[in-house]
């Protein structure tokens, strides 16, 4: 070769090549195996109902769209960490208790109490309790609470300001709530029942004495505290709730009696609304007396005024929503469940319906792999048995019709044209003649057609069969199919391997001819032998296009790819198309051509380990 | 001395296949018997092969009543060519020449089988993307059989290990980027088309349309005909090449007076098999052509002549069915050499 005086030049004969390769080559198959690994999250919020099976033991479950109860609970990992999950049974780790003092839901697991909740920037989880956590409950660990169901009722932005807890009173359900009232410049607090200009009280864990307390607080836009609710004690010893820049009041809720109460100088006081809902503190001993303010409860969330229910007030088999509240960043966390890909909880960043995510995993696989909703295993499975079936049955019968047509004279051309026509065909087209062929016009009445593979077996006595009309049994199909892929596989084996054996010297056979060698001894010991590098190259790329079958199914059983009221007759590569045109999901797609990919590389690394040791050159 | 040689051997040869052939009659009746088994075997075959197209053509000139007769006839009892030209010609063409009922029937279950339309679409598609397929195959096979330049060896590994990896890897991105609306591919093509509107409001490149360039361009690179093509460059004796050089002859002239020529079966191989590649392809026009405008052959083939209640007219479907494989056989019959030698090279169909 000339070294050229412009080596660039070689370039420009390439560029088209290169390019159209890089953009429809290249780059694709990069993006496909990244998508592959980036998985789409529906996020459907789940509805958790709740169940009482107990003295205040309630569980908690979500009746998934496939009409599955899956209860919420804990599972031990193998590390022995212990995780917010599905469970399958209500067992033991699924029962939840309110615990007032931390104003959360509590489980226990062997005998360690844990806390429903999200810490700040993750995922609903499970907190072991102990001060670590406690200290942090309200601050970066948002307990869980509970909401009516009612999500397309909300907006992000009524969401935002109730983002907190809301101290008020309740007054039932034909009334409207009324709400803490930051009315900072008068000194007093108000309530108000236009939640719009409530002010949400966010509470701090701190610990009082050997209980635990919040500090309850005012935010900003930006969430840091701005008011301290405080009580302030005059020189007469009255005292009066205030808001202040520090406080050092911590309330305790207090579940029996559905308040908050603190403790100033000994005496225990609960926040109260009087007659015209201003808000104060009271002493806890002339709770529930007449003529005393109605205590200030805790709601742990409302959805709409009129049907927000105390946290204390659960009532059994009710559909409630549950989340945590994750104030930091401004949004909310809500307990869902992903409903496409994955069955197992998940926390939206907001209470979103139906909308879409993507994230990096290997949920793609395990969904293809795994999910009801995807039919790969199906798909691999009648893959599997085609090209099992297949390959060598076309291989053999290729292999004795070019030795057959080998050993012939006259008609050889003649022969080699006819056994070579299939191959000339367009695979959907015949395969719609096959179809025909298989196919029983009047399927329960006896003056119509049986379709004429039916008619030329009823005369060896055969019944006639149902291939691959309504209710065809799966067996009967894959004959159909396997008669069509090893005919039109025919042509393509028995030209490689008649070109292979004109090429074998005919000195063997002459040798094994003077020996007079059985013609069946001259076949396995010498033919198959030296046609052996030939054999391999059919064997591996038959099977190779086995595992890619595509056309000849849908050529046979139309683009559903499947027998009505029969068998799915889909393979790997019609459940890639169906990604493609139905569900639209290209990750998934992706997914499963890698995995195709692997099965066709291993397939084809063993065949050849296979042929290295049986190929004689 | 040589030339002696070689007789010498030849006549061993001549000698020996007397001593084999000299075989008892015993034998001889075997290998008779022998043949006769061969042969009825081979005819077996032959006839089993055969036997779909038989079905196809058959089944294609019965009437549906006949065809769905519980015992089939042989050969149909009235020929019914209606079912092709119910194909072939056009209603509005048959109405117009008083032809309903007489050369054609139409009476389908259901035609919507625009044979016209999407044979034109075939063609257009099949003949643009078969030359420039070519050409893109010719520079490159001779950028690598005849030039020297760096990287060429990683270049070319490069290419044939693209061949390893199954199709369906990179079609699902080139589906995405086709498909979605905002994709860049049909933007740019549409953009182009717009381009040409300066020429007047209803003038549109066919080519420019987003669709024909979506089932044209992705697959114009067939890294396998690069390599069969480079391996037949090959064989040329660089000898040529070099006393061009010495000539001042250009690369392309070269390239275009002794490559081309010389290579021209393998280059006549690899257009009749994108040609065919391109009649029978099925996937991928259906993924982004799947329109009434844009369809291919085998895709308006598929579900045609059957109703919504699956009930299938199956004489007419049958001729359909021979209408798009005639075509193939011609070609067949006519270049079957170049056919069977570029498959028997490159095993791959189309």
């Amino acid at each position: 070769m000339v070294e050229s005086k412009h080596p660039w030049k070689a370039w420009i004969y390439l560029l088209p090549t290169v390019i159209l390769l890089l953009i429809f080559t290249v780059w694709p198959i990069i993006n496909t195996v990244v998508t592959a690994f980036i998985y789409k999250v529906e996020y459907k919020p789940a509805t958790i109902q709740v169940e009482c099976v107990g003295d205040e033991e309630y569980r908690f479950f979500h009746i998934s769209d496939a009409g599955e109860k899956k209860y919420l609970g804990a599972r031990k990992l193998d590390n022995g960490k212990i995780e917010l999950q599905y469970v399958d049974t209500a067992d033991e780790n699924g029962i939840f208790k309110f615990d007032s003092e931390l104003t959360a839901w509590t489980l226990s697991v062997d005998g360690k109490q844990y806390l429903f909740g999200a810490a700040q920037n993750s995922d609903a989880d499970l907190f072991e309790v102990n001060d670590e956590t406690v200290d942090q409950l309200g601050l970066s660990i948002y307990p869980a609470g509970l909401f009516e169901n009612t999500p397309n009722n909300l907006s992000t932005s009524e969401l935002d300001e109730n983002a907190g807890y809301n101290i008020g009173i309740f007054k039932g359900i034909s009334e409207a709530y009324r709400y803490v009232l930051a009315t900072a410049e008068d000194g007093y607090l108000d309530t108000t029942d236009v939640l719009s200009d409530s002010a949400q009280i966010y509470g701090a864990g701190v610990k009082v004495g050997d209980k635990r307390g919040y500090k309850l607080y005012m935010v900003d836009e930006k969430y840091n505290p701005t008011y301290y609710l405080n009580v302030a004690v005059d020189e007469n010893g009255d005292v009066a709730v205030e808001y202040a820049e520090s406080t050092d009041v911590a309330f305790v809720y207090d579940g029996t009696n559905s308040a908050w109460v603190c403790t100033i100088n000994d005496t225990e006081y609960y926040l109260g609304l009087d007659g015209i809902n201003r808000m104060n503190v009271y002493p806890l001993a002339d709770i529930g007396a007449e003529n005393s303010p109605a205590p200030a409860v805790m709601y742990m969330h409302r959805s709409e005024a009129s049907e927000a229910k105390p946290a204390t007030s659960l009532t059994p088999d009710y559909a409630y929503r549950m989340g945590a509240h994750r104030t930091g960043n401004g949004t909310q966390t809500y307990v869902t469940t992903g409903a496409s890909k994955t069955s197992g909880l998940m926390l939206t960043e907001d209470f979103i319906n139906g909308e879409v995510f993507s994230k990096f995993g290997i949920n793609n696989f395990t969904y293809v792999l795994t999910s009801k909703g995807s039919d790969f295993m199906v798909c691999l499975k009648n893959t599997f048995i085609l090209t099992i079936i297949t390959v060598p049955l076309s291989t053999i019968l290729a292999l004795l019709i070019a030795v057959a047509l080998n050993s012939i004279r006259p008609l050889q051309r003649l022969l080699q044209t006819i056994f070579f026509l299939p191959y000339v065909t367009n695979s959907i087209a015949i395969g719609m003649v096959f179809a025909a062929m298989f196919n029983i016009v009047g399927i329960n009445s006896t003056s119509e057609s049986i379709g004429i593979i039916n008619n030329i077996l009823s005369v060896f006595g055969v019944e006639r069969i149902n291939w691959i009309n309504y209710g065809a049994e799966a067996w009967a199909s894959f004959t159909a199919l396997i008669v069509y892929i090893v005919w039109n596989a025919l042509p393509f084996k028995i030209l490689i391997l008649l070109g292979g054996l004109q090429s074998i010297n005919k000195q063997y056979y002459d040798a094994a001819k003077i020996d007079s060698t059985p013609k069946w001894r001259v076949l396995t010991r010498i033919t198959v032998p030296l046609l052996s590098p030939m054999l391999t190259y059919t064997v591996i790329t038959s099977f190779i296009g086995g595992f890619k079958e595509y056309s000849s199914v849908v050529g046979i059983f139309g683009e559903q790819k499947s027998v009505a009221g029969g068998a799915n007759m889909n393979t790997i590569v019609g459940h890639i198309q169906n990604h493609l045109t139905k569900t639209r999901d290209y990750g998934l797609a992706g997914a499963a051509a890698l995995m195709l990919f692997v099965i066709i590389f291993v397939v084809t690394m063993i065949n050849l380990r296979i042929s290295k040791k049986n190929t004689h050159y | 001395m040589k030339k002696k040689n070689v007789n010498s051997t030849s006549a061993l040869k001549v000698m020996e296949e007397r001593d084999i052939n000299k075989v008892s009659s015993s034998q001889k009746v075997a290998k008779v018997f022998g043949q006769i088994g061969v042969y009825a075997f081979l005819g077996i075959m032959a006839l089993i092969v055969l036997f779909p197209f038989y079905f196809m053509i058959i089944s294609s000139l019965k009437s549906l009543e006949e065809y769905r007769l519980a015992v089939p006839t042989l050969i149909p009892q009235a020929w019914k060519f209606q079912n092709y030209t119910d194909i072939l010609i056009p209603y509005e063409w048959a109405e117009a020449n008083g032809w309903v009922g007489t050369v054609v029937s139409y009476d389908a279950v259901n035609n919507n089988f625009d044979l016209f339309t999407l044979f034109r679409n075939t063609m257009f598609v099949g003949i643009v993307s078969t030359i420039f397929s070519v050409v893109i195959t010719v520079l490159s096979a001779f950028a690598f059989a005849r030039l020297e330049f760096k990287g060429k060896n990683v270049l070319f590994a490069a290419l044939l290990g693209t061949m390893m990896i199954p199709g369906e890897l990179f079609t699902i991105t080139n589906y995405a980027t086709v498909m979605t609306k905002d994709g860049w591919f049909p933007n740019f093509f549409n953009g182009l088309g717009n381009m040409f509107g300066a020429f007047g409001p209803d003038f549109q490149l066919p080519m420019v349309d987003s669709s024909y360039a979506a089932l044209i361009i992705p697959f114009l690179v067939s890294v396998f005909y690069i390599y069969l093509l480079r391996q037949n460059f090959l064989q040329i004796p660089n000898e040529l090449y070099l006393a061009a050089k010495v000539d001042g002859t250009s690369d392309i002239k070269y390239l275009w007076k002794v490559m081309i020529p010389l290579a021209l079966p393998t280059i006549i191989s690899i257009t009749i098999l994108k040609m065919m590649g391109a009649w029978n392809s099925y996937m991928w026009p259906r993924l982004v052509a799947n329109d009434e405008a844009h369809r291919l052959i085998t895709n308006g083939l598929r579900n045609a002549f059957s109703d919504v209640s699956g009930n299938t007219d199956y004489p007419r479907q049958m001729a359909a069915v021979a209408l798009v494989s005639i075509p193939l056989f011609l070609v067949f019959i006519f270049l079957r050499k170049y056919i069977m030698k570029g498959v028997s090279r490159s095993g791959i169909k189309g």
